[in-house]
């Protein structure tokens, strides 16, 4: 097994340097000229461009400012924002924990709900708890999270007075945000769950397993739920990368700093000492989270390591 | 090793590994002023409107950097009412007859946050900041004008010299934008100096600032150089004004009605009247300075280079019913390019072309556009179709341009709606891809509302995207900018205004107030004749 994690862990750094060099190309592959880019909107002279090329180090052969950035990057130094001069590092050191907090939170409620009415539906397959689950997971997925949103804060906020409606730091503010979030990709999560353990029921394994006089709870965790989480788990790695990057409108209508924002908001002026950076930290997470769904698949599946 | 990893461990380590994420190496403790720690009292959350580029009033191109701003800094002088100032930092002041050349003598108490006193040569090097191209000031290089150089006269006497005459500094110098911040914090902090840290003599200082989240100002103990235009002297009441950025308009109303925040700016007009039902909420409703919500035309481009399709939209457009269907009726149908409060605004605007649907048929007749069989008019072969560009961010704008297309329908003219996001948008528009594109300004100096709409220099990609050149009206707006004569400078303005509206380079649909909401609780809120800065420096909070 460990020797397994080692042999992944070995096979992301080619990952890694390859996102380094595609973020690095960015720069370099959009219309224009950098220096232009890092000029902004205003008229500048050919002598101000000739400026800005010397201290960005354009002038150089490209291979040399690829290993300079790489250096830059393990020195945690991502440059300043061209929109607001403040180092990059900083502007998303500010909201990384945030950010975190509410995928984690929201992952965890959509992990817990998914699953919980996914199995409850499968095992219940066509009673009315399986109706129920999935009318819910159907209202779910089409629900647009901003209404969504906007009805917790009448609701709880407004109504009831439970949570406040914005801010970050502190249980109680996470609370909608998470819910709003979670609940989404909970209905996601709960039909591909649902097919998938109704697809290992019907295996043969299941029925010796039965034969066998196994109790049922034992058929269930040990070998219906292990097998079906195969998929599930690939899908909830690349939720949580979304989630963690992805929840721009939740930020955005509960007033909270997250990853999300910070790069929409850089991509629409153009700021790219932030966009670099916001994508590489997105992407190194999404490697992040692929090695652990690897990791998992061998231990749901023992065939997987030995491949 | 059987079963490797325990489901546990694995979940152990997941969580490590998120945690790795979570933890801070990015995370900088950032040099700033020393706090300035004081007996807790009361806290003012005020939920703005939007995220800002920097805390430095003097580079930004944020009005809501402005309105924050104006608690760090002290503006020269204050300015009670259009045309009228009060002293502030400046004790008193002369003008030289010709307006090239300001004279301020300073208060001798004045220190900024960090201690340094407030002297003459701080004033140069705030001003001359400014000008410096290395700075890229926005909003203050605008507002500084044809600034020469700072004469310092004695430790505490500036002469400000212009190389035109420029009869609107002291206005310009009212603003926070003009602000004098301290030389000794902006050699010590050099390129933080701004991004994350700024300097002044205000009532307030920053105590901390979480980019594009919150921003936290602290009172200033010292304080004793209130402007006579306040209620007292010395300390603010409040210990702190956090400015909590909040851009989702219904999130920030809900902010307010459950009292997370005590005061919000830009309340959006469909809850007004909900608001003011509220007992526990009082709105503020201030007609804002500035030039409202028009239309530019492009006046280089084919059909709308014509008088007669201008003056069609003119005679066409309902303005009362716009302000009605999409600004709730919160919105006053507008005239002019200059707001009613604004000094030389002229009233006959509003008579000289009222809406008239009959005459604008008639126009375009007269202009040789025939009715074609589709309902769009025709002029040798070309339709009359007009491209409305607008930013998709705002949804008001495009119900505007819906509204504006439905209207010019009957008369014949094709309204094409192109919506565009932020960076598309004004490729287009600096370009002059546009037949037609929204304005909305604020100011509180009429000779440069009108610059930035009308003068030559700013056309071709900068604020006059009706792309009108007119060698008399650069004549005009030039000498609204010199004369410091109130009568002649109220007919010059009365004049260019008339020319604008004879040539109908734009149309003034509707003249926005400034809408602010606070709990009852709150009392003491300034807000100055434009409607532009709300003020807390005479704040209190009840319990």
């Amino acid at each position: 097994m460990l020797e397994y994690v080692a042999k992944r862990l070995l096979l992301t750094i080619p990952t890694v340097v390859t996102i380094t060099l595609v973020v690095f190309l960015m720069l370099h592959a959009v219309p224009g000229d950098p220096a232009i880019i890092f000029a902004g909107d205003k008229n500048v002279t050919p002598e101000q461009l000739a400026v800005v090329r010397l201290e960005m180090g354009l002038d150089r052969p490209i291979m040399v400012q690829y290993i300079d950035y790489l250096s830059r990057i393990l020195v945690l130094n991502l440059g300043r924002s061209l929109y607001s001069r403040i180092p990059v590092t900083h502007e998303i050191g500010n909201r990384v924990s945030s950010s975190a907090e509410l995928a984690v939170a929201a992952f965890a409620l959509a992990s817990v709900l998914g699953i919980l009415l996914g199995v409850v539906s499968a095992l219940w397959r066509s009673s009315w708890v399986d109706v129920a689950a999935m009318s819910f997971a159907i209202v779910g997925v089409s629900m647009p999270i901003f209404w969504l949103a906007s009805m917790l804060i009448f609701v709880f906020a407004i109504m009831l007075g439970w949570f406040p409606v914005t801010g970050a730091g502190g249980l109680n503010r996470l609370v909608l945000p998470a819910l709003a979030l979670g609940m989404i990709s909970s209905a996601t999560l709960a039909r591909l769950v649902r097919s998938s353990v109704l697809e290992i029921l019907s295996q043969p394994y299941v029925t010796t397993a039965r034969s066998k006089g196994l109790r049922e709870i034992v058929i269930l965790t040990r070998h219906v739920l292990k097998n079906a989480f195969i998929p599930v788990i690939t899908v909830m790695g690349l939720q949580f990368g979304t989630l963690l990057s992805g929840a721009v409108i939740t930020e955005t209508v509960f007033a909270r700093p997250g990853l999300g924002k910070l790069l929409v908001d850089a991509i629409l002026i153009k700021d790219f000492p932030v966009i670099q950076a916001v994508i590489l930290i997105v992407s190194l997470i999404y490697v992040l989270m692929n090695l652990l769904v690897d990791v998992s698949y061998a231990f749901l599946d023992p065939r997987i390591r030995f491949d | 090793m059987s079963r490797g990893m325990t489901r546990r461990r694995f979940l152990g380590a997941a969580g490590a590994g998120l945690g790795a994420a979570a933890l801070s190496p990015f995370l900088r403790t950032l040099p700033r002023p020393e706090a300035v720690l004081a007996q807790s009292t009361d806290t003012l959350i005020y939920g703005m409107a939007s995220p800002f580029d920097t805390l430095d009033v003097t580079t930004t191109t944020s009005s809501y950097v402005g309105r924050m701003g104006l608690h760090i800094v002290d503006p020269l002088v204050w300015s009670v009412k259009a045309g009228e100032y009060a002293p502030s930092l400046a004790t008193s002041w002369t003008v030289s007859p010709d307006a090239t050349a300001y004279t301020f003598t300073l208060r001798e108490d004045v220190k900024f946050h960090d201690g340094t006193p407030l002297n003459a040569e701080a004033v140069k090097v705030t001003f001359d900041r400014i000008v410096d191209p290395a700075t890229k000031a926005q909003t203050a290089f605008s507002f500084i004008g044809p600034y020469d150089r700072s004469e310092v006269l004695g430790t505490h006497q500036v002469r400000v010299r212009f190389k035109r005459p420029y009869a609107a500094f002291l206005n310009a110098a009212s603003t926070p934008y003009l602000g004098i911040i301290s030389p000794t914090a902006l050699r010590r902090y050099g390129q933080d100096f701004g991004p994350v840290v700024f300097v002044s003599t205000g009532p307030f200082s920053i105590q901390s600032y979480q980019s594009g989240q919150e921003i936290t100002l602290i009172r200033n103990i010292n304080y004793n150089w209130a402007s006579r235009v306040h209620k007292h002297n010395g300390p603010p009441y409040l210990q702190r004004l956090v400015f909590r950025i909040i851009t989702e308009p219904s999130t920030r109303m809900a902010t307010l009605e459950t009292g997370e925040t005590h005061f919000i700016e830009d309340v959006p007009p469909t809850d007004l009247e909900r608001v003011k039902r509220n007992p526990r909420i009082n709105v503020i409703e201030v007609p804002q300075a500035g030039s409202g919500w028009s239309v530019m035309f492009n006046q280089q481009r084919p059909p709308t280079n014509e008088l007669a399709v201008r003056r069609a939209f003119q005679l066409t457009i309902d303005k009362e019913g716009l302000a009605k269907s999409v600004w709730s009726g919160v919105h006053k149908p507008a005239c002019s390019p200059l707001t009613p409060n604004l000094f030389g605004f002229d009233p006959e605007t509003c008579k000289k072309y009222p809406r008239n649907v009959d005459q604008a048929r008639r126009v375009l007749d007269e202009a040789g556009w025939q009715m074609g069989p589709d309902g769009v008019r025709v002029k040798g072969g070309q339709k009359l179709q007009v491209n409305y560009y607008f930013r998709t961010e705002n949804p008001k704008l495009r119900e505007m341009t819906a509204f504006i297309q439905a209207q010019m329908k009957p008369v014949g003219v094709d309204v094409q709606l192109i919506g565009q996001a932020g960076p598309a948008y004004f490729q287009s528009v600096r370009t002059g891809l546009h037949h037609v594109q929204y304005w909305w300004d604020t100011g509180t100096d009429p000779g440069q509302m009108l610059r930035i709409l009308y003068h030559s220099s700013n056309a071709g990609g900068g604020s006059n995207r009706n792309n009108y050149r007119n060698a008399e009206m650069d004549t005009l707006i030039d000498q609204i900018g010199a004369e410091g004569n109130p009568q002649k400078r109220r007919e010059l303005l009365i004049k260019a205004q008339q020319k604008a509206l004879d040539e109908q380079i734009m149309i003034f649909l509707t003249d926005p107030p400034s809408l602010f909401a606070h709990q009852r609780t709150v009392s003491d809120i300034w807000v100055d004749w434009g409607g532009l800065y709300p003020y807390f420096y005479d704040t209190r909070i009840a319990r």
